[in-house]
């Protein structure tokens, strides 16, 4: 997972924004290298990340899939279709083409990392201006794993790379440790970020 | 020699996995009910 943002997708209002969303619906968007995850691995995460048969009661809600491609809404398809008979379930999620995407306030952004100061004080050292922030795949990877996502192994693999002092590195070690067991995502480093942003989208949005 | 009094605010180099992004990358969009 290289990097995710929190927005507003689907609908037709302009410049929709978290009070005034109109006809969109909370979106998350990933960014992803495609020899590493595919899109079929995204949609598993998709589907154990919420409950497709849930109707929601308003478009803020809603399960959708934005397909970017004709592929995708083939893979889109017959991934819903094996979901809907493997669960036995009647599945709400809509397939729609993609129609853009309207990032969310900077407030909703890195939900953990907010919760982190020490953490996003570093890495906004980095990256002052929002945009580039939010861009950043150091921030998303230190976003998960602060986020309960993301195994040691992952994170000693790969804890040069992120930008961040030793003492924040031996800090993210130790929680790591204390997340494990508890991870929900089936497949915690492929997808890191991803489930946890999706995991965190409502409760960051309310 | 004189201090670098500006030396504090200079703003430190992208993390290295920042500078090694793929060449080829897709994009997914989703909304989770």
């Amino acid at each position: 997972m290289l990097r995710t943002r929190v927005g507003y997708a689907g609908g037709t209002k302009p410049n929709p924004t978290y009070r005034d969303l109109g006809d969109h619906a909370e979106t998350v968007q990933v960014d992803y290298d495609p020899s590493k995850i595919t899109y079929p691995e995204l949609l598993n995460a998709f589907w154990t990340g919420h409950d497709p048969s849930h109707r929601s009661w308003s478009r803020q809600y809603a399960s959708i899939i934005f397909v970017h491609s004709e592929e995708e809404r083939r893979l889109a398809e017959a991934s819903k279709a094996r979901v809907a008979m493997k669960r036995g379930i009647t599945v709400q999620t809509e397939i729609v083409p993609y129609n853009g995407f309207t990032l969310a306030e900077n407030y909703h952004q890195k939900h953990s990392l907010q919760q982190f100061p020490a953490f996003q004080e570093e890495l906004k050292r980095t990256y002052p201006s929002p945009a580039e922030f939010v861009a950043s795949t150091a921030v998303a990877r230190v976003n998960g794993y602060l986020g309960g996502e993301g195994s040691t192994e992952a994170l000693l693999k790969e804890k040069d790379g992120l930008g961040l002092s030793s003492a924040r590195i031996e800090e993210l070690l130790g929680l790591v440790q204390r997340h494990k067991g508890r991870q929900v995502c089936p497949m915690p480093d492929k997808a890191l970020d991803l489930e946890h942003s999706i995991k965190r989208l409502h409760q960051k949005m309310a | 020699m004189k201090q670098n009094v500006f030396a504090s605010q200079t703003v430190p180099s992208k993390p290295l996995i920042d500078t090694q992004l793929p060449k080829q990358m897709a994009t997914a969009t989703f909304a989770m009910g």
